[in-house]
């Protein structure tokens, strides 16, 4: 079973729905999303700390999505304003072989693109789950981020369970809650 | 603080093996065991929860003959009965990481004995020594392990050990031509 995301046959981009699109990231992007991390709140729960800068010299030779990762850019359909990101990356804990696998996905908007249900986290689901073979879409994220638990059960995604303890951030550990879409939901 | 800190198990200092309880100990694989690992493999029952139909990879023995079956990703360790010092098992184990920070990874194991040693406690005594020295050799904050929800004595095993039920991965696990449930488990440092 193959679970590269074939850029050529299978290439879906950009990815709409009916309030946003997702399209692939380009060297033109690279400043912004470098303003995007600047300005990311302090203490907020994606902030691990200070950001590196994008790297400019992989986005000059294509996208930046293989068969291990992704990100694109998540697109206001209204004004056609990017407001945030959104990205994946392929877990390999469930067992042995390739098809124990499943992406993991996590996003980050702009302030003034929350709450408003863009619908981001459906989307990517729908977009991997056609470009892909992986059967699984997962996402976890801290039981004090609410407003991202209201927006995963919006879009499909059933909860798990609490991992207790398990992510380390400003200075404590904190329980994420797990949710998961599968392919056919 | 260097990305695999917290995972680091090569302080002498700290966690000697043998790692040895009531019933059961753990001990460090070594060349002479790599006969037994591999008819142990050879032997697996067809269909059981640990078989996922690949080809046997056999014990490492150049490596075994240089350091123990453990790293700063992985390892493994023998279960050995007391009272006759026989090896019955294995329990192995592996980084798992909740996020970008070194602190944010943790341990997942597994176990696997002998079928005529299973159900007397071993298995249970094993997991919950292999969590503790895993907590006293490295600096993780939890440990964790995840069986299929019809791997019911293991799930008693694992309640009977001290972890706490987390939750249910749906359909992660592909084994024996489907999608399987799988339960994860877990204790971290407050819980002792």
């Amino acid at each position: 079973m193959t679970t590269m995301i074939d850029q050529t046959e299978r290439d879906l981009l950009p990815f709409a729905g009916r309030l946003a699109r997702l399209r692939d990231v380009t060297l033109a992007d690279a400043d912004m999303l470098d303003q995007w991390s600047r300005e990311l709140e302090v203490g907020s729960f994606n902030d691990f700390g200070p950001r590196e800068p994008i790297a400019r010299e992989p986005l000059t030779r294509g996208p930046l999505r293989n068969d291990r990762n992704g990100m694109l850019i998540v697109e206001r359909i209204a004004d056609g304003a990017p407001v945030g990101t959104i990205g994946w990356r392929r877990v390999t804990v469930y067992g042995p072989s390739p098809t124990c696998d499943a992406w993991q996905i996590g996003i980050e908007l702009i302030p003034s693109a929350r709450g408003v249900g863009l619908g981001s986290e459906r989307l990517v689901a729908d977009y991997l789950f056609a470009s892909t073979d992986l059967a699984r879409v997962e996402a976890s994220t801290d039981v004090a981020n609410l407003a991202e638990q209201r927006s995963l059960e919006k879009a499909g995604y059933t909860r798990e369970g609490v991992m207790r303890r398990a992510q380390f951030r400003a200075g404590a550990y904190h329980d994420l809650a797990y949710y998961s879409r599968l392919r056919g939901e | 603080m260097t990305e695999t800190d917290v995972v680091s198990l090569t302080s002498t200092a700290r966690g000697r093996l043998p790692h040895t309880g009531r019933t059961v100990r753990l001990r460090d694989v070594t060349l002479a065991d790599a006969d037994m690992l591999d008819a142990w493999f050879d032997q697996r029952e067809p269909g059981s929860f640990n078989d996922f139909g690949q080809p046997h990879r056999p014990t490492p023995r150049d490596a075994l003959a240089a350091r123990p079956l453990r790293d700063e990703q992985r390892g493994t360790l023998i279960v050995e009965r007391l009272e006759d010092s026989a090896p019955i098992g294995t329990v192995s184990w592996h980084v798992r990481r909740y996020g970008p920070t070194s602190e944010s990874q943790c341990f997942n194991f597994g176990i696997e004995l002998l079928a005529w040693a299973r159900g007397h406690g071993y298995g249970t005594e094993a997991q919950r020594l292999l969590a503790d020295w895993l907590f006293l050799a490295s600096d993780v904050n939890r440990v964790e392990a995840s069986t299929d929800v019809d791997n019911l004595p293991e799930q008693r095993s694992l309640d009977k050990a001290g972890f706490v039920r987390e939750g249910v991965q749906r359909g992660c696990q592909f084994r024996a031509g489907a999608y399987h449930d799988m339960i994860t488990y877990s204790r971290v440092r407050s819980d002792r």
